[in-house]
């Protein structure tokens, strides 16, 4: 179960969800699970028309739908693309209805990659998520699109000091390149794989090498190589 | 120890005294502690269906049936006594107790009796509080406000939340926090106790197939009930009820009745 989320929206979560989810379908041969909490018109599910359920968090019947199905198909792969406005209702039924347990019995993994933003907030919405979970793993994800990232620094130092289980930096994507991938005629497994897709050449090499630098990123013990956090290890006392 | 009785009640319909009375039931369940239960909603009580083994529907108007009450105390083997007082029968209820001496007998210390006195968010419910007051001396009084929507009990308003609960003396509180509507109806339509309902047992006591999220939503109220109960004096010695030699009640409906 692989939850994309972040206290703040537009800040590339969804493009985010549809990459993890092409890369787990070249892992696994077929799609994951995936689930657009924009209910009811759905963004994720332009890209995945036919394996993306849209879901409203803000039904017990939609949470129904959500939880107990991934929890009774623990061997499946599930991609949640979570609104961040049922970022707090999400996470207060997970923790309410003791989920991380019950899927670490059920033998599945749990992985919330949290888009960190720009403000204060942001880094005690991170803080606060990260304290709530049990077993999961925590992802923290910083998106050099949103921007120069500037908040006070002892918002980062907290941050620097919760237990997370990585961190990645996704480079910015250029204009040009964003227009390509965001259109849902072009597929990101078919780029991978080299089939014959629509993207100009020199826009083709630029996407390689975003995504040769998000893959390269090592999966574990990476918060010595993002240079926002290795600068505070520096500064903390 | 003595034997304890815990009146559960309201004058005010659908205020959640049966709930009230599961939650009591499956909290006591859940510490080990025995008890029986006394459903006063005659002739056919809600809370039997929930617990059919222990409960017993009688109507508290007959001499007969509230002799099964009070006159049991001692010789039962179940020293815990819950009875759900029908809606509207509790001014009547303790009206009856006090008149045949029930009430004087737990002022004496013969048997421990208590009161939950369920009030909903409305004037009308909280009015109850100051209509019963001339029976609740001595008694352990509970009052158990009941979330059952999204509402607060006039908290907002600071003259009326006063005037109810500010100058409660002698009385505990408790709060029944709101249960998810669909865990509720779930619970409600698989006819089982709401422990039964997170551990995903059947009526029968057979594995079932209950929600994930809605057995997740009664566990997390169970955790919350069981905090509010946990605040009550009245229920920290039934534990050792069970082991404890009973002082005979000297007082009886079969002898202090008169109808």
């Amino acid at each position: 179960m692989h939850i994309i989320c972040s206290d703040e929206a537009r800040n590339g979560k969804t493009i985010f969800a549809r990459l993890y989810a092409e890369l787990l379908r070249l892992g696994a041969d077929h799609l994951p699970r995936i689930i657009d909490t924009d209910h009811p018109d759905g963004t994720i599910v332009r890209y995945f028309p036919n394996t993306c359920d849209i879901i409203d968090l803000s039904r017990t019947d939609g949470q129904i739908r959500l939880f107990d199905t991934i929890i009774e198909n623990p061997h499946l792969d599930h991609v949640i693309d979570l609104e961040a406005h049922h970022l707090k209702r999400f996470f207060s039924i997970f923790e309410d209805i003791d989920y991380d347990r019950a899927a670490s019995l059920a033998g599945m993994g749990v992985a919330v990659f949290f888009f960190l933003d720009r403000t204060l907030a942001s880094i005690q919405a991170a803080i606060a998520l990260r304290k709530r979970l049990t077993s999961s793993q925590f992802v923290l994800v910083r998106n050099d699109a949103i921007g120069v990232y500037r908040p006070p620094a002892y918002g980062e130092r907290e941050l620097f000091r919760i237990d997370m289980d990585r961190q990645i930096r996704l480079p910015s994507l250029p204009t040009d390149l964003l227009d390509f991938v965001e259109d849902p005629e072009f597929n990101l497994s078919d780029f991978i794989l080299q089939r014959p897709h629509n993207l100009p050449d020199w826009l083709s090499d630029e996407l390689w090498t975003i995504l040769e630098a998000i893959y390269e990123q090592q999966p574990i013990g990476t918060a010595e190589t993002m240079l926002s956090a290795s600068t505070l290890q520096a500064r903390a006392p | 120890m003595k034997p304890t009785v815990i009146m559960v009640g309201a004058d005010k319909g659908g205020v959640g005294k049966t709930t009230t009375c599961r939650a009591l039931l499956d909290h006591l369940a859940r510490k080990k502690i025995p008890a029986r239960a006394f459903d006063t909603e005659n002739p056919r009580g809600t809370l039997k269906r929930f617990y059919p083994d222990i409960t017993e529907v009688i109507d508290l108007n007959s001499v007969a049936d509230q002799m099964k009450i009070l006159d049991t105390l001692e010789s039962a083997a179940v020293k815990v006594t819950i009875v759900d007082l029908k809606a509207g029968n509790l001014s009547p209820a303790l009206d009856t107790f006090d008149r045949i001496g029930v009430l004087e007998a737990a002022r004496h210390g013969l048997f421990d009796l208590g009161l939950i006195h369920v009030v909903g968010p409305s004037v009308a419910s909280l009015d109850e509080i100051g209509e019963i007051s001339g029976y609740i001396k001595g008694i352990n009084y509970v009052i158990a406000r009941n979330f059952i929507n999204e509402t607060n009990f006039f908290e907002w308003d600071e003259k009326t939340f006063k005037k109810y609960f500010a100058n409660l003396p002698d009385a505990a509180e408790i709060d029944i926090p709101k249960l998810n509507e669909m865990a509720y109806e779930q619970v409600d339509l698989a006819g089982v106790t709401f422990s039964d309902f997170f551990d995903n047992r059947d009526a029968g006591g057979k594995d079932a197939s209950f929600s994930f999220v809605l057995r997740g939503y009664v566990r997390k109220w169970i955790k919350d009930l069981d905090g509010e109960f946990s605040h009550l004096s009245l229920l920290h010695n039934l534990g050792d009820v069970a082991q404890e030699k009973i002082e005979k009640p000297k007082v009886m409906a079969s002898q202090g009745a008169k109808k």
